[in-house]
């Protein structure tokens, strides 16, 4: 990929010769960041153990381009302006995401200014640099998004359509990028960095869920649409969708329509792209300008700022005082209120973690709409399901990765605390991880659907949310006990082994469906359900106490 | 009364960001010195740097490099000066071979003459047997080492230094400390910042003081020592610096450990 880009580049040399450019310089540059491109972890591919992987970015392309063959399919199937729209509302979409997750560490990268800037290379050099390798950047997902649509157009309308097509995606990845650019620099101006960072991290969540999730529902979800029958009709709200507007002049094109929508539409979508630009220049594009430069010259605002941490000492939600309620020991709550905050404050973390959320929300959706009925039919004939019982036991997905990623660091070396430390038992130390993760992490979810359930079910359902967040506790303390025993953020990122996995995940299916099972069993007998906690709480506390007892034989460092 | 040329002259030179960090810093400094560039943290020894390698370009007064005016040429500067910078910056999704030749082609090298060098040098700091592993997995003062090649490989005639030494093991210490006295004895010029007193006291031939942005001190460690009358320059730059309180702050620190 990287030669085949360079011996592009290499036909354009006079072109660069012309304007100034050191070409050899030019040349370097890009190479080098071609290169780390590939290397660099994206939101869709993350490096394992002894992963040297040249091809992460080529990764990502292939999967946008599988992904883009589900809306070659619906073109296919659909008329002009829906597939048309669906089209170009996944490509500015996902251009837009794609910036914001994976190129905005290079946006806000301040590297280049210590490695290159004091190398002798022209500013004209380097911006021409910046700017080539920004657009070799969005050429190569423009094209891995776009390929197979574009061929589904060409199939469908024919080769006329060949450059309007053309002209119409460079307008739509140039009206993603300019207002993608313009608002990242619009939350760059209001927040500080480590905001902006926090949003970012966010973005690249919701990246991961979008991403698996929609591998999952998107087939089902069309596949209960009827395409053809469907009559696009514009709406006030269309003139607010830019892939509409692009979908509107690209058919003005194909059906020579001239009414006062479409040349609307072509209005917009010529003079958004230079207000943006100008707006972007006039009023941003300074500014961050000399963000920048002042991140670089005086080494970072973090250093110079502390991080707002919100005084929360008041609150019922303070951490110190929850490990109060629910630790026995110093060690564990030391450990218990470490990873608690760990647990909302890592940005890594987070991005490991949180996805599976989403997993569990798409997961929940699969169960209940997974029968041939449609969707308005299958939510009125909830109450009459046990899918209630369902949705109280899939929090155990996000306790199984959590409990997982929590052993895992860049800052593992921090561990050496642990050792240390005057600890017999390490086990306080896990125990207060476990807690910390459950009562984090599963407590509020649980929550959630404890409402959700009292809300479709009814206010019978108490009794199974009981049952099924002491069966929550019980599982995670099983999956615990049964894990690989590593102390909190102790162990590099990328020493993780993926062997085992499938192992794991068959298990935690397991364990979720024993303690589901039995549940499921006990609410076909008359007696109160409420009589089994006893047991229950007996068997967490057997548990507990063998986990808090771990030994330092038992750790793995 | 030194009679080699001036490589590096500044005059009122003046920076100001929210607050001013540098003021009015005058500096004469001779082909072939080793000038220890010492102050507290934020006195604004990195920005000084920053300003004579070109990198910040916006500042107040004048700053010529080997006759070249900073403001002016920064790329005719930059030609002929190394830089090795404070945090160990570089692209450590790369091998230090990719790292190096990147480096050298920036200079244009010749690539036989990179490969040659950047293995030959790569050998000196034991780095061999890594030429080809990523720099993602290497400690800081591997990454250090790198960084030290990467500054000196195109053989500048000034090299300006910020904390060179941070993270090397103590052979690598001797190492580099010989290599910039040798280095002195060929006729190059050091500007050398670091906050290891021993070592700028040793290698220094004139030992620049600043505080607060101001320079406060500027002689030969002989010098400093006569006019402040104490034995290290650890000494001589505590009293220059104002902070006195060393020992009363220890105590108040060793008092709270015992409550």
């Amino acid at each position: 990929m990287e030669k085949f880009i360079l011996t592009f580049l290499d036909l354009l040399r006079p072109l660069f010769l012309l304007a100034g450019v050191d070409y050899g310089q030019l040349r370097s540059i890009l190479s080098i960041k071609i290169k780390m491109d590939n290397r660099r972890q994206t939101a869709v591919y993350r490096k394992k153990q002894n992963d040297d992987s040249n091809f992460a970015f080529l990764f990502m392309l292939v999967i946008y381009t599988i992904f883009s063959g589900f809306i070659a399919l619906g073109i296919m199937a659909s008329p002009f302006m829906l597939g048309v729209t669906l089209f170009f509302s996944y490509l500015m979409v996902m251009m837009a995401v794609t910036l914001v997750t994976d190129f905005s560490s290079i946006l806000l990268d301040t590297s280049d200014n210590t490695i290159i800037l004091p190398r002798p290379v022209d500013s004209k050099t380097l911006y021409v640099a910046r700017v080539t390798h920004i657009l070799i950047y969005l050429g190569q997902l423009a094209i891995s998004l776009s390929i197979l649509p574009c061929v589904a157009l060409l199939y469908k309308y024919g080769l006329l359509l060949l450059l309007p097509t053309l002209l119409a995606i460079i307008l739509a990845v140039a009206i993603a990028v300019i207002l993608t650019n313009a608002i990242y620099l619009l939350i760059m101006r209001f927040a500080n960095e480590q905001k902006v960072k926090t949003i970012i991290n966010y973005f690249q969540i919701i990246m991961a869920v979008v991403l698996m999730g929609g591998y999952q529902i998107l087939p089902r979800l069309l596949g209960r649409f009827d395409y053809e029958n469907y009559v696009f009709e514009i709406h006030w709200w269309s003139y607010l969708f830019p892939p509409i507007w692009i979908s509107g002049s690209m058919e003005t094109m194909l059906k020579l329509q001239l009414d006062t929508p479409h040349l609307v539409f072509i209005l917009l979508s010529t003079a958004t792209p230079l207000i943006a630009i100008y707006a972007t220049n006039r009023w941003l594009t300074p500014f961050y300008n000399r963000k920048l430069l002042s991140m670089n010259a005086t080494g970072s605002e973090r250093n110079e700022k502390s991080v707002e941490i919100k005084d929360s000492s008041k609150s019922i939600f303070n951490v110190d005082k929850i490990a109060t309620w629910v630790t026995a020991s110093n060690f564990e709550k030391g450990s218990f209120s470490f990873v608690y905050k760990m647990l909302g404050r890592d940005h890594k973390l987070k991005l490991k973690i949180y996805p599976s959320f989403g997993f569990m929300i798409v997961l929940s959706f699969l169960f209940i709409f997974n029968s041939k009925k449609d969707l308005a039919t299958a939510w009125a004939e909830l109450p009459t399901t046990y899918l209630n019982l369902v949705l109280l036991y899939i929090p155990v997905m996000v306790v199984q990765v959590a409990l997982r990623e929590v052993a895992f660091s860049d800052d593992f070396k921090a561990s050496w605390i642990y050792l240390s430390a005057p600890l017999q038992k390490p086990g306080e130390l896990l125990l207060g991880k476990v807690k910390a993760v459950f009562i984090k992490l599963i407590v509020p979810i649980y929550l959630l659907i404890s409402i959700i359930i009292l809300f479709i079910w009814g206010v019978s359902s108490i009794d199974d949310i009981l049952i099924g967040f002491i069966n929550n506790a019980l599982i995670t303390m099983v999956i615990a006990s049964l894990a690989d025993k590593y102390l909190p953020l102790s162990v590099p990122s990328n020493a993780k082994t993926e062997s085992g996995n499938i192992a794991r995940g068959i298990f935690t299916m397991f364990c979720m469906a024993i303690p589901g099972l039995i549940h499921y069993w006990l609410t076909k007998f008359t007696w109160p359900l409420i009589l089994v906690v006893p047991f229950q709480f007996l068997l967490i506390y057997w548990l507990v106490k063998q986990y808090r007892n771990t030994s330092w034989m038992q750790i793995k460092i | 009364m030194n009679e080699h040329p001036i490589v590096i002259a500044t005059q009122h030179l003046s920076k100001k960001y929210e607050v001013p960090v540098l003021k009015d810093i005058n500096l004469t400094i001779h082909a072939g010195e080793i000038i220890g560039y010492i102050g507290p943290n934020g006195a604004g020894k990195s920005t000084t740097i920053k300003i004579l390698t070109g990198i910040i370009p916006e500042f107040e007064g004048t700053a010529s490099v080997l006759g070249f005016d900073v403001r002016k040429e920064p790329i005719e500067v930059k030609k002929r000066i190394g830089y090795i910078p404070e945090n160990a910056a570089l692209y450590d999704a790369l091998t230090p071979l990719e790292y190096l030749h990147f480096i050298g082609q920036l200079y244009k090298m010749e690539t036989s003459q990179i490969e040659k060098k950047a293995k030959e040098l790569l050998r000196i700091f034991s780095l061999a047997d890594y030429d080809d592993a990523r720099m993602t997995t290497f400690s800081k003062g591997m990454k250090q080492k790198v960084l030290l090649i990467a500054g000196m490989m195109h053989n500048p005639s000034i090299l300006f230094l910020d904390e060179p030494l941070s993270g090397l093991d103590a052979n690598a210490v001797i190492l580099v400390k010989e290599i910039l006295t040798q280095l002195k004895r060929d006729g190059k010029t050091i500007f050398y910042s670091s906050h290891i007193m021993d070592v700028v006291e040793k290698i220094s031939d004139r030992i620049i003081v600043i505080n607060k942005g101001e320079m406060i001190a500027n002689g030969t460690f002989t010098e400093l020592n006569a006019q402040s009358n104490n034995s290290s320059l650890e000494k001589i730059f505590t009293e220059l610096t104002g902070n006195h309180e060393h020992q009363s702050v220890a105590g108040e620190f060793i008092d709270i450990l015992n409550n």
